[in-house]
């Protein structure tokens, strides 16, 4: 007999389909996805466009629900929203009407963390992301970059379990995108920041590769896993290695 | 407006060494620095260009801007992580920002604001009048555009501060 | 000879205060020696006859057909001359300003001096007297869209243009017809709807206890009210909304999904039954289009031939020739002196009416404004506590929203003057108070914009926004606060001004009705605007009245809803 030694999942997927009703006919987005995710995990989602990772992003953190199926967060089965994710947003989302500080004391407020904590807390993470100096600035005042940082600390504020990131370098410039990821990756190693697990959406397989412990390669018509590539690499890794060569061709190959 | 009256006139001849600072973002720089450090910290600016998909004159401008703050230097074609440059994508976010700052205080463009800022009544300048001064300083670029990475740059340096809502930049002693 | 007249141009607006002072005492003296007094003819006999019906509707469009061609005309010429030149604008724009506040009671005196004057007792003086009050309820809105219009060119097309040494004639064919006929066609259903809105009002001139009713809708419909003649009023109700829906349909629907392609920013239409693109299809198919597009094209064709003519094309580009440019010259200075009559003719009376004797003293006047203002704020009050729960509880359902969008739409165009004397009547049946049903009469004038408006406002909330407020777990609270009212705050106060405008022009039927012999008013700035009109026949005490009225609403635009827009729009705006 056989003792588990692996952790209960954080999450769990199991058979879960989505499909949507228009003009009286479904659509099937997802079909009978089955997936785990581990405490600890860096997870990146990538499939061809209309392959349904946004709408599975959605799902898991509980902003859509599922058609048919079960979700267990923890153990228990989840039915509603998830407040233990965090999410950033491809277009940012920021309020324009909020300052930097603004924008990120509202995730607070909306926790009823009263206001004295909430400022402590968003210039905390103000300066986690690099932000220090842009307290006062509004979104329109700020690059891309700049903007998702505001996301990131958004998101992170709130201290979470998770944090979801639905193609969060695609509207930015390659360059800000280089600089991003790597401080994303310094965050998540961040013994101090309380996020260990991370689900991210893209469309580049570098970036999965590059970032991920587990690529799950998704396919369309409707959308369903075709495979779990975990990327099996020491940090920080090398684009040039043979290894991370052999993981993105595998990866093209799934996809095309 | 008639309350410049009491204000003392800013434009004075333009000191000759104050050159324009490239309009684009640190977090292009840092980039910048980083993929050049996957490339063993050398390439052809031509072929990063391509490797990236970017257009070219936007590369261009963020090689400029980091070889204005002497993270990089640009032999020939290439581009070439400077040692200060390495340094920046190896340590941790506030010492990025403390090295940021030495290096904008040995920029022209900042000295002056800075001179200015300290001149002034509570150390502060109100946009318009940072516009004029940047006009004088730098005819032949549009102000508003300096002024964006002015404000930037100087944020990111936590040197400079600038609240949109009531219009004043300020310096940071923070 | 064109570096000379852009120096005189110079020279004069240089010294424009000056100018506009000549052209004042200009118009003073004119004014001065005008002969008063003119005289209605006698109204011919009318009986309610139901088969007269499309006969008189088929009249009262005609009147407004003309009417709208002639508002577009004025609108492009006003329009362009204040677009293109700064300093026009400065003196133009306000005087629209103030000419579309006037409510249309105030028109009646020119237009029975202008018109009916001229022809002296024949029929065609009246005719163009109501089809000009028509024009004073359609003309301003088009005005501006076309000044927004051309403002709005982006400064790069308007350059490439010019570096074509494309001329006057050129541009206006080729950029800013173009430019505003979105813009115009999306007016254009408003105007409409404002000359609908009046016409029963226009098609009853009056001076005192003689009135005109000219042959029409309007005037059916008002006949059959004073004999209480309910099936016949239904009928005629009934007729205008089929000719208001099937003008939708058949002209504004396609004609709006023409317009799209003009457009310099482009929208998305998300998954929406375009039935405009559907007409314009339908009608691209029909036989009936090649008539059609044989005109549009006469027109081109007509069109470029005076441009060839008056702007040939030399080597640096389109001269306008000298006969073009001297005319230019002449209907530019004929222009300003027709402004400087009207302006100086309209001082004169203002001065006039203010002096005694008085039928009614000027402070009753502006105790009577105060007490009209009191009513509007209340109902506007009204309005904004009734509708924003509404919009809030419907604005996350996409479907819901638009269904509400397309009722209000179609609620505001259809003339609620019309069914004004239902409205009272019930309402005065129901709470035995006329108050309460001026008040009423008030909200279904002034509802629809807000409606409209704000759902407008509430529909750009962006995607990511919603879901990143549903991620942070925003509670209502603090969701209304800083995501729910930032967002439709500049659409709230654009629909606040066009409410408050209906309500000004609800106001004066609202505050003076009658029931067959009945009359029933309240103390009101609108009921004083109605007796001047139709029992004292006193033209000093309708301008004073107005002159108060729209003193009023002008300084309040000014000084309060337009600085709260410019701010609102600032901060708020969604381009982050």
């Amino acid at each position: 007999m056989e003792t588990q030694l692996t952790p209960l999942p954080l999450m769990e997927l199991k058979d879960v389909s989505k499909s949507f009703r228009h003009e009286n006919t479904d659509y099937m987005v997802l079909e009978n996805i089955n997936l785990q995710i581990r405490e600890g995990e860096f997870i990146a989602l990538v499939g061809p466009s209309g392959c349904g990772k946004s709408t599975l992003l959605r799902i898991i953190n509980g902003l859509i629900p599922a058609t048919k199926g079960q979700l267990q967060y923890k153990g228990k089965p989840q039915t509603s929203m998830n407040m233990e994710c965090g999410m950033v947003f491809q277009a940012f989302a920021l309020l324009p009407w909020l300052t930097v500080s603004q924008n990120i004391e509202l995730a607070l407020q909306a926790r009823n963390v009263p206001d004295k904590d909430s400022k402590r807390i968003a210039a905390h993470y103000i300066d986690k992301v690099g932000l220090d100096g842009h307290e006062e600035a509004y979104p329109r005042e700020l690059s891309g970059g700049m903007k998702q940082r505001v996301g990131f600390a958004r998101a992170l504020a709130v201290e979470p379990e998770m944090l979801l990131m639905d193609e969060p370098f695609s509207a930015l410039d390659p360059l800000t995108s280089a600089n991003l990821r790597e401080e994303v990756l310094d965050i998540w190693l961040d013994p101090q920041v309380r996020v260990n697990t991370v689900i991210m959406i893209t469309h580049l397989i570098e970036e999965a590769v590059e970032m991920a412990d587990r690529v799950i390669v998704l396919g369309s018509g409707p959308g369903r896993i075709l495979k779990e590539v975990t990327i099996d690499l020491p940090r920080p890794r090398n684009r040039n290695s043979e290894g991370f060569q052999n993981y993105m061709g595998e990866i093209f190959a799934l996809i095309t | 407006m008639d309350d410049t009256n009491d204000k003392k006139p800013i434009a004075l001849a333009p000191p000759t060494d104050v050159y324009p600072i490239p309009n684009t973002g640190i977090s292009e720089i840092l980039g910048l620095l980083e993929v050049l450090d996957d490339r063993q910290g050398k390439e052809k600016v031509y072929t990063l260009a391509r490797d990236l998909q970017m257009e070219f004159g936007q590369l261009l401008l963020v090689i400029k801007a980091a070889e204005v703050l002497e993270f990089v230097y640009t032999p020939g074609t290439d581009v070439v992580l400077k040692a200060l440059g390495k340094k920046m994508i190896e340590i941790d976010m506030n010492s990025k920002k403390k090295i940021l700052l030495q290096q904008l205080r040995r920029l022209p463009l900042f000295r002056v604001a800075k001179e200015k800022l300290v001149e002034a009544e509570n150390h502060k300048l109100a946009k318009t009048e940072v516009l004029e001064l940047l006009k004088s300083l730098l005819p032949r670029e549009r102000p508003e555009l300096v002024f964006e990475t002015l404000i930037n740059w100087g944020r990111w340096g936590e040197f400079l501060g600038y609240s949109q809502d009531d219009g004043y930049v300020y310096l940071d002693q923070g | 000879m064109l570096a000379q007249f852009r120096e005189i141009q110079n020279l004069i607006w240089g010294k424009r205060s000056w100018l506009l002072v000549g052209l004042v005492l200009a118009g003073l003296f004119i004014f001065a020696i005008r002969q008063p007094g003119t005289q209605l003819p006698a109204s011919p006999d009318k009986s309610l006859v139901l088969e007269d019906l499309p006969e008189q509707l088929f009249y009262s469009w005609a009147r407004m057909l003309v009417a709208y061609i002639a508002s577009v005309f004025f609108a492009l010429i006003i329009g362009t001359l204040a677009a293109t030149r700064e300093q026009r604008a400065r003196i133009l724009l306000p005087i629209v300003d103030v000419l579309q506040s006037i409510p249309v009671l105030g028109f009646f005196p020119t237009a029975i001096f202008w018109f009916v004057g001229a022809a002296g007792q024949r029929n065609w003086g009246i005719e163009a007297a109501v089809v000009f009050l028509i024009f004073t309820s359609q003309s301003w809105n088009l005005v501006f869209a076309v000044y927004d219009g051309i403002r709005a060119i982006p400064a790069e097309a308007l350059e490439a243009v010019r570096s074509f040494g494309v001329g006057k004639i050129g541009r206006f064919r080729r950029l800013y017809l173009p430019a505003v006929f979105p813009r115009m066609t999306y007016n254009s259903v408003l105007s409409w709807a404002n000359g609908w809105y009046f016409l029963m009002a226009c098609e009853i001139i009056a001076m005192g206890p003689m009135s005109y009713r000219v042959k029409g809708l309007g005037s059916f419909l008002a006949l059959a009210i004073d004999a209480k003649d309910w099936q016949a009023f239904w009928i005629g109700i009934g007729a205008l909304i089929s000719v208001i829906v099937a003008m939708s349909l058949l002209i504004w629907k396609p004609l709006n999904a023409y317009a799209r392609q003009f457009k310099f920013e482009s929208t998305k239409r998300e998954g929406e039954y375009d039935t405009g693109a559907r007409m314009l299809g339908f009608y691209r198919h029909s036989p009936l289009f090649k008539p059609f597009r044989f005109v549009i094209t006469l027109f081109a064709r007509l069109g470029q031939m005076a441009e060839d003519r008056l702007e040939p094309k030399g080597r640096e580009g389109a001269r306008a020739s000298p006969a073009f440019h001297w005319s230019y010259v002449a209907f530019l200075v004929l222009f300003w002196f027709v402004i400087g009559v009207a302006l100086g003719g309209g001082f004169l009376k203002l001065i006039r009416s203010v002096l005694p004797p008085w039928e009614v003293p000027p402070w009753t006047v502006l105790l009577a404004l105060g007490a009209s203002i009191l009513r509007i704020a209340a109902a506007y009050f009204i309005c904004i506590v009734v509708m924003l729960p509404i919009i809030y509880a419907a604005h996350k359902r996409p479907r819901a929203l638009r269904s509400l969008q397309s009722t209000s739409e179609v609620l505001a165009s259809l003339p609620a003057t019309a069914f004004f004397p239902l409205i009272t009547a019930a309402a005065q049946r129901i709470f035995h108070f006329t108050e309460a049903a001026v008040l009423i009469v008030l909200l279904t004038g002034m509802v629809w914009y807000l409606f409209f408006n704000v759902i407008s406002g509430a529909q750009a909330l962006p995607n990511d926004i919603r879901e990143a407020s549903k991620v942070m777990g925003l509670k209502r609270g603090l969701y209304i606060r800083r995501v729910f009212l930032p967002v439709i705050l500049p659409a709230l106060i654009t629909g606040s001004i066009t409410a408050i405008g209906g309500g000004w022009n609800a106001l004066i039927l609202a505050e003076y009705f009658k029931q067959g012999t009945a009359t029933f008013q309240v103390f009101g700035i609108g009921s004083i605007l109605a007796n001047a009109t139709y029992v004292s026949g006193n033209e000093r005490l309708l301008s004073m009245a107005i002159f108060f009225m729209v003193l009023f609403i002008v300084f309040f635009n000014r000084y309060f809803w337009q600085p709260l827009y410019r701010w609102a729009e600032n901060k708020y705006r969604l381009d982050a």
